[in-house]
């Protein structure tokens, strides 16, 4: 099962500028799990060790990291980053 | 072929003196023989009784010598000081009685049959196009534009510089992520009616705070008449662009996205907006919000400083005072916000945060630097240049 981790913050302009594609890709690709994790309040955020840029979108496959990517990405990179549709 | 070269240039040497020699037969010099100067074919005279020592005499000076560029020997400016010269106070009387009035005060000036005492931004457009009307040539700083008539462009250069630096700088991010934490922690209010009052109350503070910080910019810049301290000025504009040009370079290559800035401090200020918010009484969140606005403005300030500065002196070169600065600063603000408020009213009436691309701010970072260098060199080197004389 693939999973799709997004660190994002409330304050953060890219990751609101996102926001709106994700809903559209978790609404279009259904065999694909995509979690939020807030920067500031979720623990969790700690363990993928992001570093100082906003949003981080991290795949997993069975609970392993695969890939990475940073910074603001549009619709078409996102899909391309998680394999396509 | 020698034949008609001829014709042309008897054609032309027609036309030349009309187009140098133009001037309305309106110019009628009503002082010429008090001052006893003469009245030149082609020229205009003007006539400029001073005081030394008097600010508004040296702002005509400094603005007439600037002009007296554009107009070459077509107008002849004669100064007179009168303050301490006995001579030239009697020939001001003189001359004041031919218009029937007082000489009670300077600046005082006179072209043709019209004079003007003291001078102000109206004043210097009136002389301008007095000077216009009697060379029979256009006032290039007028434009006409639909609608609203001849429009001085010395007067709209400002105002439109104020909108354009005003926008690029409130592109400048620093203070955007505490106003999104807001409006996330207003979404969780149950009254809509007290969260927009709270939002408001974010964003005009904060436009206040900044614009009495511009002020203070302001009296600093024009209180800087020692030449040493105007350098430290500009070569305090030309560091922040090569510091802005070099953070550009820095960020090119970069993915666009949000720099997790200083933990610690964002950690304070999310505690504290979120104290803000959830307090039962309505009247400590909006002191709150209030002091929110206020230290946290003042802290961004510093990340943004460049660009007050370098508007502050335009408005101080161009010699911008009293109503019309206070004018031309609240254009500059409101620009300034406004991606503040379009993010605020988006998100409130969506009820779903709004967020700008931070594609352009790599785009902001470098005009902001090239502006900033180009005004450093132009403030050290040519502050001529900068007066807006379009």
């Amino acid at each position: 099962m693939r999973k799709l981790v997004v660190v994002s913050a409330v304050w953060c302009p890219s990751c609101l500028v996102m926001s709106k594609d994700l809903k559209k890709i978790k609404e279009e690709i259904t065999d694909i799990e995509i979690e939020k994790l807030d920067y500031d309040f979720d623990l969790e955020v700690e363990k993928y060790n992001v570093g100082t840029k906003l949003p981080v979108l991290i795949l997993e496959e069975d609970g392993v990291e695969i890939n990475r990517i940073v910074g603001e990405k549009n619709y078409n990179e996102i899909v391309e980053f998680i394999g396509g549709k | 072929m020698k034949k008609k070269l001829l014709v042309l240039l008897v054609l032309l040497s027609f036309l030349l003196p009309i187009n140098t020699l133009a001037l309305s037969k309106d110019y009628k010099d009503e002082v010429y023989d008090i001052v006893d100067k003469k009245v030149e074919s082609g020229k205009v005279n003007l006539y400029l009784f001073r005081g030394e020592g008097c600010p508004h005499c040296r702002d005509e000076e400094k603005w007439l010598k600037s002009i007296s560029k554009e107009y070459g020997d077509k107008l002849n400016i004669y100064t007179y000081e009168v303050w301490y010269d006995k001579d030239n106070s009697l020939l001001m009387e003189e001359v004041a009685k031919r218009f029937d009035t007082q000489a009670n005060g300077v600046p005082f000036t006179i072209i043709g049959d019209k004079y003007y005492f003291g001078f102000s931004e109206t004043i210097q457009s009136n002389i301008e196009n007095t000077i216009c009307d009697y060379l029979e040539i256009e006032n290039k700083s007028e434009v006409k534009i639909p609608f609203l008539g001849k429009v001085n462009m010395r007067n709209v250069s400002i105002p439109m510089v104020a909108a354009i630096l005003g926008l690029i700088d409130g592109f400048n991010p620093c203070a955007m992520w505490i106003l999104l934490f807001l409006i996330n922690m207003l979404f969780g209010m149950k009254d809509t009616k007290k969260s927009l009052i709270l939002g408001f109350i974010f964003l005009f503070v904060s436009g206040f705070v900044y614009f009495l910080s511009m002020l203070g910019i302001n009296f600093i810049i024009s209180v800087a008449t020692v030449s040493i301290l105007k350098i430290a000025i500009a070569l305090f504009i030309l560091g922040a662009g090569i510091y802005n040009f070099n953070k550009y370079l820095k960020i090119r290559k970069e993915e666009t996205g949000c720099v997790v800035v200083d933990d610690k401090k964002r950690k304070k200020i999310i505690t504290k907006i979120r104290n803000i918010v959830s307090s039962k009484s309505f009247i400590i969140s909006i002191v709150g919000i209030m002091a929110l606005a206020i230290s946290v403005n003042l802290i961004e300030l510093a990340c943004s400083l460049g660009f007050p500065m370098v508007f502050n002196e335009l408005l101080t070169i161009n010699n911008v005072k009293g109503v019309v600065k206070f004018i031309y600063l609240l254009i500059y603000i409101i620009c300034y916000m406004l991606d503040d408020i379009v993010v605020f009213t988006i998100s409130m009436c969506t009820l779903e945060a709004f967020g700008i691309t931070n594609k352009y701010s790599k785009l902001t970072t470098l005009i902001s630097a090239i502006i900033m260098i180009i005004m450093g060199l132009l403030l050290i080197f040519k502050p001529d240049w900068l007066m807006l004389n379009f």
